[in-house]
């Protein structure tokens, strides 16, 4: 039974990745955020196809921003700006344009996600058999094909994904608690990781442009916001082929946790992004 | 270290490797305890003292008890199990008596509250105790004997203790079961079949199955589930009992097979436990390893059924309660125990009070279904603390306006399905032409399942029970 079972094992395996690198197709679907994360990571890695020299750096805040094609969206939900920057590492290309989210830009890289990426056994086997990329796992081969990923046209109802008041309010409530304290070593380091990165990007020719996720006020004038800003700010505002997004005033964008922007939000902040940065991107 | 990590199997193919080689025969046991330890050590090496503590307090009390003073037999035996329960206490149940009783932002109590939980401790504390007690009761002395020689018993018993298939997640080894098997093997009895079918179904459960489903049931977590529909949460909940059964049960599975290849045979603890139709059919398909143990080492001690009914419906309940507790400091596991006890004292109660017996098969479902749905919900309790699965249950009752997350629903019913299989087809009677063909065609669905490991694992995570 072991041969037979082997010998099954083996014709499967390669008849599957004959089939993805013959006809390579494109699945979209993802079955959960860690998942998401591992497919964006490895498209950027092993697809050498990658025609983006625009890169968006960020956290779930920004993670499901709808952006045009032509950035390549690496944005993390669950994970850090640290993680992102780890992928492009590991890529071995550094982009021209990179737009980096900062409301959590001081956060330590996962450790079990970038070493995912370190393994060169593991990056070989996933360059020559695409089978083995998280993309191409059968369920999301089955999810893509009952329910394709639909691109949104127009702008989603407010309603679709509110939450309910009381439930919002003890949301809200927990982020306040999170917001009024900062590690200022933790800032400290993560301005120190992103200086690298910032200055190797720019040091080849590149731009960098920090954007703020918008979030419900009351956070965006927490003590947490405040020093954030002041220490991007102190550290890049004279840099130059740096650029600063400040998040719109007075904006009336809904969140669904106080941190979260709902989907007419990200729409919205979605459009403004493009308004503002399309100079930026022509410019390069 | 994780089973499914490639260090692991690097030091297994060292281990396999070097333990066959020609001409080491004698030197095979020992070969096999620097592999654990290693295996134990790796990422935490301070640990590893902890380890050679416990089995050294082993070690001594086993070795007094048969060749100290017949005199001071008792002495030894219970020194030897105090000096272990009071390790379990001291590492896994300080954190929850500080919270309990003490401040814990200062003091003793904050004390209490960092001492760091030992991988693996619930596990090799009970396997000593198990030595401690039937070498004391001399209830299997016709297969368990502790050899006069002190350099074979620390041989045989640190063995027993740190053999690394069992060390950090069971099954709870016995030592009248394992030490009658400590001997030179020879890879020409190696049953490679068994090995290959335990190791298939034990990294598929795990990798495929529990690995993708811990990502789905991540959002049962407060405060995000109460943003779920109520379709959503019941989901998230029954795949959670697929996953923690995939999860365990894959892990044992692997240690069984790992065992076999090195020609020791460790008891199969799970038994298609989603098939009972009694809760005490649970317990004697789940955990197979830890209900015998309790049964054996404290329900039969405390009287069992001897004492008259309400004194087995008490015995049956504080089993389970201390069982839950096992698990962990915390007091959802001892209500999660409690909720268990006091199912079986009542399943007891109705029983011989009523005598009623449902043969139908209709009725059987019924039970079944039944004993699943009150697992299952009690599971909960494994997975949020008491506050959190009141909110949970809360959630269930009053979120059905709430969109359903059919992505997850997708997930949870995708991974699920191979459990459900798995318990379905063993229902299945032996003279159906289904079981024929399956049974036939074997080789495909492990094919297959070979298949999925290398294309649909999940993001490699820590087994839950190495929490406990």
């Amino acid at each position: 039974m072991i041969r037979k079972s082997l010998i099954v094992f083996i014709v499967i395996f390669a008849a599957f990745n004959i089939y993805l690198r013959s006809s390579q197709p494109q699945f979209d679907a993802f079955q959960y955020q860690y998942q998401l994360n591992v497919i964006r990571a490895q498209k950027y890695v092993y697809d050498t196809k990658r025609t983006s020299s625009t890169v968006m750096l960020g956290t779930s805040l920004s993670g499901l921003l709808p952006i045009p094609d032509s950035i390549y969206h690496l944005s993390l939900p669950g994970l850090n700006i640290a993680d992102g920057m780890e992928v492009i590492k590991a890529a071995n290309i550094l982009p021209r344009t990179v737009f980096i989210e900062t409301n959590y830009f001081f956060r330590d890289p996962s450790e079990s996600f970038t070493s995912l990426f370190t393994n060169e056994i593991n990056n070989q086997a996933k360059i020559w058999l695409p089978g083995m990329r998280d993309q191409n796992q059968p369920a999301n081969i089955l999810l893509s094909k009952l329910k394709p990923e639909k691109k949104l046209t127009e702008r989603p109802s407010p309603d679709r994904d509110a939450v309910a008041p009381a439930l919002y309010a003890k949301l809200l409530a927990r982020q306040e608690g999170f917001y009024k304290q900062v590690d200022t070593a933790l800032v400290n380091r993560g301005v120190d990781r992103l200086s690298a990165f910032v200055d190797k990007i720019t040091a080849a020719g590149g731009q960098v442009c920090f954007f703020e996720m918008p979030i419900a006020p009351q956070l965006e004038s927490s003590p947490q916001c405040v020093i954030v800003r002041e220490k991007l700010q102190e550290k890049f505002q004279h840099q130059a082929n740096v650029h600063f997004l400040p998040v719109p005033p007075d904006h009336h964008y809904q969140t669904t946790d106080g941190i979260h922007l709902n989907q007419a939000g990200l729409w919205d902040y979605g459009a403004y992004f493009m308004q503002e940065t399309t100079a930026l991107l022509q410019k390069h | 270290m994780l089973f499914n990590s490639w260090v692991f199997i690097l030091l297994l193919i060292v281990t396999f490797v070097v333990y066959y080689l020609p001409r080491v025969g004698k030197a095979q046991v020992g070969i096999l305890i620097i592999s654990s330890l290693i295996f134990y050590a790796y990422g935490q090496p301070g640990l590893l003292l902890l380890l050679l503590c416990s089995a050294s307090i082993n070690i001594l009390t086993s070795y007094m008890i048969v060749y100290g003073p017949a005199a001071r037999r008792k002495l030894y035996a219970t020194l030897g199990v105090v000096i272990n329960l009071g390790l379990l206490s001291y590492f896994k149940y300080g954190s929850l008596l500080a919270h309990t009783f003490m401040d814990t932002s200062q003091g003793v109590g904050h004390y209490l509250t960092m001492i760091p939980l030992p991988i693996g401790i619930s596990f090799y504390t009970f396997e000593g105790i198990s030595l401690l007690v039937d070498v004391y009761s001399n209830r299997h002395s016709d297969v368990l004997t502790i050899d006069k020689s002190i350099k074979k018993h620390i041989t045989k018993t640190l063995f027993f203790i740190s053999f690394f298939p069992h060390l950090i997640a069971g099954p709870i080894l016995k030592a009248y079961e394992f030490y009658p098997q400590i001997g030179e093997k020879s890879i020409k009895n190696v049953d490679w079949g068994y090995v290959f079918r335990k190791l298939t179904v034990g990294y598929f459960l795990k990798m495929v199955v529990a690995d993708n489903l811990s990502n789905v049931t991540f959002w049962m977590t407060a405060p995000y589930f109460q943003s779920k529909s109520s379709i959503t949460l019941i989901g998230m909940l029954l795949g959670y009992s697929f996953q923690i059964f995939a999860d365990f049960a894959g892990y044992s599975m692997i240690a069984l097979g790992l065992a076999k290849m090195f020609g020791y045979d460790l008891l199969e603890n799970f038994n298609f436990p989603y098939i009972s139709t009694s809760f005490s059919e649970f317990w004697r398909r789940w955990h197979i390893s830890l209900s015998t143990f309790l049964k054996e080492y404290l329900y039969i001690p405390l009287g069992g059924n001897r004492k008259g009914n309400f004194r087995t419906y008490f015995n049956l309940t504080i089993t389970m309660v201390l069982g839950g507790l096992w698990h962990g400091a915390a007091w959802s596991y001892a209500v999660w125990g409690a909720f268990h006890g006091l199912a079986l004292a009542i399943e007891r109660l109705i029983n011989q009070t009523f005598h009623i017996k449902i043969d139908s098969k209709i009725g059987k479902i019924l039970k079944g279904f039944m004993v699943f749905g009150f697992v299952t919900l009690a599971w909960l309790l494994f997975r949020l603390p008491f506050n959190d699965v009141v909110d949970y249950l809360k959630a269930i009752a009053t979120n059905t306006h709430m969109r359903n997350d059919y992505l997850l629903l997708f997930s949870i019913m995708i991974y699920s399905a191979p459990v459900v299989l798995y318990h379905i087809f063993y229902l299945v009677p032996a003279e159906w032409r289904l079981h024929y063909a399956v049974s036939r065609y074997k080789y495909l669905a492990y094919g297959m399942m070979l298949f999925l490991i290398a294309v649909n694992s999940g993001p490699s995570g820590s087994f839950i029970y190495f929490q406990f």
